[in-house]
């Protein structure tokens, strides 16, 4: 059960990364590589931070913030100085690395019974269970402690969620979700349709750093290697989302990618569980995100070809 | 409303591929009248329209938009003062979005984008309203994606996005060209009666001699990025299909009047 | 629907297979008109594998009908179907049909086929001639001064070249030309039309000239030309040739009603009275003086040509009468007006009433001084013209009117 609730927690932190990457790859279509950077940087500015003594909530806002700083100047490099999107990503991802060492000063730092930002809410369901650190939940025991970094997760990625589902239903969001679709309508409604990927390349990016900020928390450390890799990931979790819910509107698309993470590290606990070496986890994750994006059209092509030759019987 | 003025362009400048899109080109539109362009292919006519919207900047020139120079504005800046309809059919609207949250861009054009609902229920009664007047039966399909609607459907919400703020000049770039005959005569219908019923100051460069014929109240040649007709008022009036097509006729004659033919002619030409 | 032409002595057999309705009244009444314009002015059409006739299939006829009136053709039907025999009585065009296969048609296999060709000589007047007045008191690009120009009435036996000005229009000097007392005269404006001036009653046209070739006489000879198998058009410099043989003279003029092939020309969109310089003006401003018609223009269309033409080198020499380039043996000065393509009846022809019909139809196209354009490379060639008729005779006393 431990490692059911590990699962579900481990894919709502995750979850911020997938609806970050959801800004980047589906709204505006930018194919932004730096979420492997920004994911780190998010996670050793916690590290820091909080071993430093500052709240965890307020390292965790300076993670967010970081991470837009980082989505904003790939959104330059693109935008101001015409760096190809998967160029300006790449950059952006390698200064990051030598970035997150400076931050760190070491390649990993360990946050052994430091305050997180879930420490609130476990006080108080000790305090509800009178002092008790396990109790029964249908008969399993359970980690009180865990069940609180569960729920304020929970908390956490429903509320950061509903805000951005809120904010992708204003005015500029919606020039926002325009600009992915068709940049020369939007510069004819007026748009600087530039900033509006700088701003979207910085919000996805302060998504996916918070993401790692939690992640640090949870986990208990920072790596500056913990980030690679994560981009495929956050795709997985997405067409595992779509394949989900379908693709209509904008409120079921951000549940769909919060869903297909949980879904997606449920799917790999398990794994694990019967024996994968976690060393193949990536190469499995890759095959399966390139399985994803070709299967449609292979089988597309596959029945077009057995209609053509029915046509020509 | 429009004034151009010495408005020139040179494209790929000393290489051997150098084009003179636009030579010294003045052009001033008054308020509230409708003019087209028509020209042979590569006269300048889009890259003249091209140059009021902000495409690029050209190398020489002045253009004023009701009293303001625009020159150094950028493309989005211009859409404050110019509401465009691209020829492509599906330039002008974003496909995977509804009719209602593209027509909800277009009412703000040019202006800021609060952080409050876009679509509202007041908003969607507006745009139904107004959508009504196309007689497309669009306005309860609303909340459809607008890539599942036709060209010609497509090419009418953009006009209609285009002037639903009333712009200072209404830019159209062959938007019937790319339709099928049917949906093309429906959507210049409805550019006539827009512009009319709005009183806008539209300027229009088509391809369609019946076209220039029928809508404005003016109409341009160019060729070889010079303006060398300008049809207005009495003029206007007059003019067939048949007139356009001589001076057509009449324009490259001129161009194929070069030194040797004079030489034939002082022989000949008594 | 399927037609078949068989050319039988001066008759065109036409044998049509199918239903004449509105989906095909078109494309008939095209292959017809076809056949007109290539000469063709008697039909007989064998009805009998044509199943149907829709009234848009007699109105296609009728249409067929009335163009051979204007050049007395005719059109007759035999073997047709109980179905179109009737149909076409009880329309009131029951006339239309032969009762049997006319005779000639009948033994056509035991008579050899007669040569096609409508080509044709016709003597007018043996004495017929021209009398020549040029007036050459303006040359290009003097000042026009008020003593170069002259008022000039045209009676009917008129014919004449030039540039000049209707009397009323002030000093809008154009090229010209003048055919039996009809005036055609292209206004010096880039964008207008020619106009024309017709003698009614007792009026005679009137110009102001300020150069001219004029002649007054009549015609001696008639020629129809009409192209063949080794021959598709004729140039001007051969009509021209033709001319003089014919006369036997060492100038002739001539008027040529024909199909055009292609004409090369020019003539002036700015009038010379408006003109400040003295000199000639020179490239690019030239090109807001003169037009040239740039390729080989108005194909298909019908020209009304006046030419005067000498052998070059001769006592008859003339200020007005240029070589031509593509025959230097030749002089020769020749204005064309454009009319749109009408058919020209067969066989001799009246001048006259040419003339009637052309000036009273619709307005010609243009008028243009015609250019033998032998640049090298560029060069556009001659005029030339596809079938037609030349009017031509010889040019006596030459007078010089200065």
């Amino acid at each position: 059960m431990n490692l059911i609730i590990g699962a579900f927690t481990i894919g709502l932190i995750l979850s911020l990364l997938s609806v970050g990457m959801l800004i980047s790859f589906k709204m505006i279509k930018f194919t932004d590589i730096t979420v492997d950077g920004s994911i780190t940087l998010g996670a050793s500015t916690t590290a820091v931070l909080i071993m430093a003594g500052w709240s965890p909530w307020l390292a965790s806002l300076v993670a967010f913030l970081a991470g837009m700083l980082a989505g904003s100047l790939t959104g330059i490099l693109y935008t101001k100085f015409k760096i190809q999107e998967i160029l300006a990503g790449i950059l952006m991802m390698t200064a990051l690395y030598s970035i997150n060492l400076r931050i760190m000063g070491r390649s990993n730092i360990p946050m052994l019974d430091t305050k997180t930002v879930s420490d609130m809410p476990e006080q108080l369901l000790l305090q509800a269970s009178g002092g008790e650190t396990k109790m029964l939940l249908s008969g399993w025991q359970v980690s009180l402690i865990d069940l609180a970094v569960f729920f304020s997760s929970l908390i956490l990625v429903v509320l950061i969620s509903w805000l951005l589902y809120r904010f992708l239903l204003t005015h500029f969001g919606t020039v926002l979700r325009a600009t992915g679709n068709n940049v020369q309508m939007v510069r004819a409604q007026g748009v600087n349709n530039n900033k509006m990927i700088i701003f979207s390349l910085a919000l996805s990016n302060g998504l996916v750093a918070l993401s790692g900020s939690l992640l640090a928390q949870y986990q208990g450390f920072a790596d500056v290697q913990m980030g690679i890799g994560m981009m495929v990931w956050g795709l997985a979790s997405i067409i595992i989302g779509e394949a989900l819910v379908g693709k209509p509107g904008i409120g079921v698309t951000i549940a769909g990618a919060i869903l297909g993470t949980i879904l997606f590290r449920l799917l790999i606990a398990i794994a694990l569980r019967w024996g994968l070496n976690p060393n193949d986890l990536k190469l499995v994750t890759a095959a399966f995100v390139f399985a994803a994006l070709v299967a449609p059209g292979f089988f597309k092509s596959y029945s077009q070809k057995i209609f053509k030759s029915r046509k020509h019987a | 409303m429009l004034s151009i003025k010495g408005l020139s362009k040179t494209f790929f400048p000393n290489t051997i591929n150098e084009v003179k899109a636009l030579r010294n080109v003045d052009l001033t539109l008054e308020a509230g009248s409708f003019t087209c362009i028509i020209g042979t292919n590569g006269s300048g006519k889009s890259t003249l329209l091209n140059a009021v919207a902000g495409t690029f900047v050209p190398d020489n020139g002045v253009i004023t938009v009701d009293g303001t120079a625009i020159g150094g504005w950028t493309e989005y800046q211009r859409a404050k003062l110019i509401g465009r309809v691209f020829q492509n059919p599906f330039a002008g609207t974003a496909a995977e979005m509804s009719i209602a949250e593209n027509i909800v861009m277009a009412m703000r054009r040019g202006q800021s984008r609060p952080l409050t609902r876009a679509v509202t229920t007041q908003a969607k009664k507006e745009i139904a309203d107004k959508v009504c007047m196309l007689k497309m039966g669009l306005e309860d399909r609303l909340d459809n994606p607008i890539g599942t609607l036709s060209g010609g459907q497509r090419q009418a919400l953009t006009l209609l996005m285009a002037t639903w703020l009333k712009p200072k000049l209404l830019l159209l770039d062959e938007h019937t060209a790319a339709l099928d005959p049917k949906s093309a005569a429906k959507v210049a219908e409805l550019t006539r009666q827009i512009i009319r019923d709005e009183k806008l100051t539209a300027l229009m460069v088509t391809h369609s001699m019946q076209q220039a014929i029928e809508l404005p109240d003016r109409i341009v040649m160019m060729h070889r990025g010079q303006i060398v007709e300008d049809y207005q008022k009495e003029d206007k009036k007059r003019i067939r299909v048949p007139d356009l097509l001589d001076t057509f006729d009449r324009v490259q004659k001129k161009e194929l009047f070069d030194e040797s033919v004079m030489q034939l002619l002082a022989e000949q030409y008594v | 629907m399927e037609i078949h032409a068989k050319k039988i002595n001066q008759q065109l057999l036409i044998t049509v297979n199918g239903r004449l309705d509105a989906s095909w009244s078109d494309y008939f009444t095209d292959a017809f008109l076809a056949f007109i314009r290539n000469g063709e002015h008697q039909f007989v059409l064998d009805a009998k594998a044509l199943s149907f006739l829709s009234s848009a299939g007699i109105r296609s006829l009728v249409r067929i009908t009335k163009e051979l009136r204007t050049v007395e053709g005719s059109m007759h039907i035999f073997n047709a179907t109980e179905f179109v025999a009737g149909t076409l009585r009880t329309t009131g065009f029951g006339d239309w049909l032969l009762d049997e296969i006319p005779a000639e048609l009948k033994h056509q296999n035991l008579q050899p086929e007669q040569n096609a060709l409508p080509e044709n000589l016709f003597l007018l007047d043996k004495n017929a001639s021209l009398s020549l007045k040029t007036h050459t008191n303006w040359k290009p690009w003097q000042l026009v001064k008020t003593t170069d120009s002259e008022t000039m009435q045209f009676p009917a036996d008129s014919y004449a070249l030039g540039i000049g000005s209707p009397s009323a229009s002030g000093k809008l000097f154009g090229d010209f030309m003048v055919v039996g007392g009809h005036v055609a005269y292209q206004s010096p404006e880039e964008k207008s039309r020619p106009d024309f001036l017709l003698p009614i009653e007792a009026y005679i046209p009137e110009m102001e000239v300020i150069q001219s070739l004029r002649t007054e006489g009549s015609f001696s000879h008639l020629w129809r030309f009409a192209p063949d198998a080794d021959k598709s058009a004729f140039t001007i410099a051969e009509l021209a040739g033709q001319a003089l043989s014919l006369t036997h003279a060492e100038m002739s003029a001539f008027v040529i009603l024909a199909e055009i092939d292609g004409l090369v020309g020019a003539h002036l969109i700015q009038s010379p009275a408006l003109r400040q310089a003295e000199n000639s003006p020179a490239f690019p401003e030239i090109r807001d003086w003169l037009s040239f018609s740039g390729e080989r223009v108005f194909v298909g269309e019908q020209a009304m040509i006046f030419g005067v033409v000498s052998q070059h080198n001769t006592t008859m020499n003339n200020d007005l009468l240029i070589p031509l380039p593509s025959m230097p043996t030749l002089a020769a000065h020749l204005h064309a007006a454009v009319f749109p393509y009408q058919p020209l009846q067969n066989g001799e022809l009246n001048l006259k009433q040419q003339l009637d019909k052309f000036f009273n139809g619709p307005p010609p196209k243009a008028l243009m001084h015609l250019i033998d354009d032998q640049r090298p490379e560029a060069g556009l060639g001659q005029s030339s013209l596809i079938r037609g008729a030349m009017w031509c005779g010889k040019v006596i006393g030459k007078e010089n009117k200065l």
